[in-house]
């Protein structure tokens, strides 16, 4: 993962793992000491039609901590779950599933489709981290970039996207 | 109280009207859409000159503080230094609506 | 509803986080600091730089309880703020400090942010800032002293 700070880059390597190793290889990092998870989130990639499903767990015996890893398809959103692994697993695959729709097996929760509601309230669109579904806000509101005080120019401009949105937030209504 | 910090630490966004040129960039590239700039053109003839040029002439330009995120990328941007950085932090109001800022405000 | 830790003066040694004006110890306005995200740490850059001092005591001459709302508020948290807001003996007053309190800031956008505090509570002063300096705090605390001179100095 690639963290750009004031042009200065932070590298951190993420270490891959296939989705069938994803709980024996936590399982074994745990043993090895990185008990402390602190990160357990999702990344949306529409275009590769698949997620990144990252973790970030420290040491305690030292200031370290390391990123994990794996590629989750969108057509077969499931995933082992950690919770037997690090117990704070079960928040954040919870909040992952509530946020992007994947399930993780073993997660008693987040497995139970009656179990909703961690975060998002009723009203909250589903799966909101999802690149699709607009931010509402963004699509009512008028972008104040589309004026323009010369319309020779205004005529010629490139179209720009509002900044903060997708192009298929705008072309459906939904954008579901 | 202030000079210990840097100018750039979160004072305030000033603009200079007169080198404004309505030229937009801010305005779309501002990640929260909280500048709106309202302008128009108007031809004028400099003297000596053959032919008449048009030029921009800005009718309001304001900064929403209540959304302005700090990021400066406004002040990035702008093509002309129209935007810059300043020290003194924007004080409180008492309604919602004053935080947005107009030219006179902002060039302040 | 989630409890938040601001127990409005009932006892201050137990934990409540009241502040007064270093500068200004002939101003009674007791700030209490709600600190919902990171604005919240320009709160406590003012304590580090000494700005503002804990008040050890529930003062026995009229003093203006300021709740000082720092923060991003989400829609899940607003009866808490309400709770906290009625808690605060009279006379009161609250503080938008930040975007986030003053109308959703950067999350204008978001489902679940609150387009500010004032959908939730009344508030007198409004401080924009991404965050704010620690000084535009007590610029504000003290403006607010201006408007309530009748009620803290009488
Ligand atoms: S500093 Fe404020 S006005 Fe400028 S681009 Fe960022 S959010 Fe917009
Ligand atoms: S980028 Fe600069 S010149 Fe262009 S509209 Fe904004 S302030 Fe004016």
């Amino acid at each position: 993962m690639t963290i750009a700070a004031n042009s200065v880059e932070i590298t951190q390597q993420i270490e891959w793992i296939s989705a069938e190793q994803w709980r024996d290889s936590l399982a074994s990092a745990h043993r090895q000491g990185w008990v402390c998870l602190d990160v357990l989130t999702a990344i949306d990639r529409p275009e590769q039609r698949e997620f990144h499903v990252v973790l970030h767990a420290n040491r305690v015996d030292s200031a370290l901590g390391q990123w994990w890893g794996v590629v989750v398809p969108q057509h077969d959103a499931e995933l082992a779950s950690l919770v037997d692994v690090f117990k704070a697993a079960a928040w954040h695959e919870r909040e992952t599933r509530e946020m992007f729709g994947i399930t993780f097996t073993g997660n008693v929760v987040s497995h139970d489709p009656t179990a909703q509601g961690l975060l998002l309230s009723d009203e909250a669109p589903v799966t909101p981290l999802r690149k699709h579904v607009p931010l509402g806000a963004r699509v009512d509101t008028p972008w104040p970039g589309n004026a323009d005080p010369d319309p020779r120019r205004s005529a010629s401009r490139r179209r720009q996207a509002p900044p903060g949105t997708r192009p298929e937030w705008f072309e459906t209504g939904d954008g579901q | 109280m202030i000079e210990d910090i840097a100018i750039e630490s979160r004072g305030t966004i000033k603009l200079s009207a007169p080198d404004c040129t309505s030229c937009m960039l801010c305005v779309r590239e501002c990640p929260v859409w909280c500048i709106e700039i309202d302008s128009h053109t108007e031809q004028v003839t400099p003297e000596g000159a053959r032919r008449p040029r048009s030029v921009a002439v800005l009718d309001a330009f304001t900064i929403d503080w209540g959304l302005c995120m700090y990021c400066g990328i406004c002040v990035e941007v702008c093509p002309f230094d129209a935007l810059a950085w300043a020290p003194s932090p924007r004080g409180g109001v008492g309604e919602a609506e004053q935080l947005v800022a107009g030219i006179e405000d902002l060039s302040g | 509803m989630i409890e938040l830790p601001t127990p409005a003066y009932q006892s201050v040694s137990g934990g409540a986080r009241q502040y007064r004006l270093a500068s200004h110890p002939e101003i009674r306005v007791v700030a209490t600091d709600l600190g919902l995200a990171c604005c919240a740490v320009e709160f406590a850059a003012a304590l580090t730089r000494g700005l503002l001092l804990p008040v050890a005591d529930a003062d026995p001459v009229p003093t203006l309880h300021l709740l000082v709302v720092s923060g991003t508020l989400t829609h899940a948290l607003r009866p808490s703020i309400e709770a906290a807001w009625e808690r605060l003996p009279e006379p009161r007053a609250a503080m938008a400090f930040g975007a986030c309190t003053a109308s959703g800031g950067p999350y204008w956008d978001s489902y679940s942010v609150a387009q500010g505090i004032d959908e939730t509570i009344p508030v007198q002063v409004y401080v924009p800032g991404c965050p704010p300096r620690p000084e535009a705090l007590i610029a504000a605390i003290l403006s607010i002293a201006e408007g309530a001179a009748d009620v803290i100095r009488s």
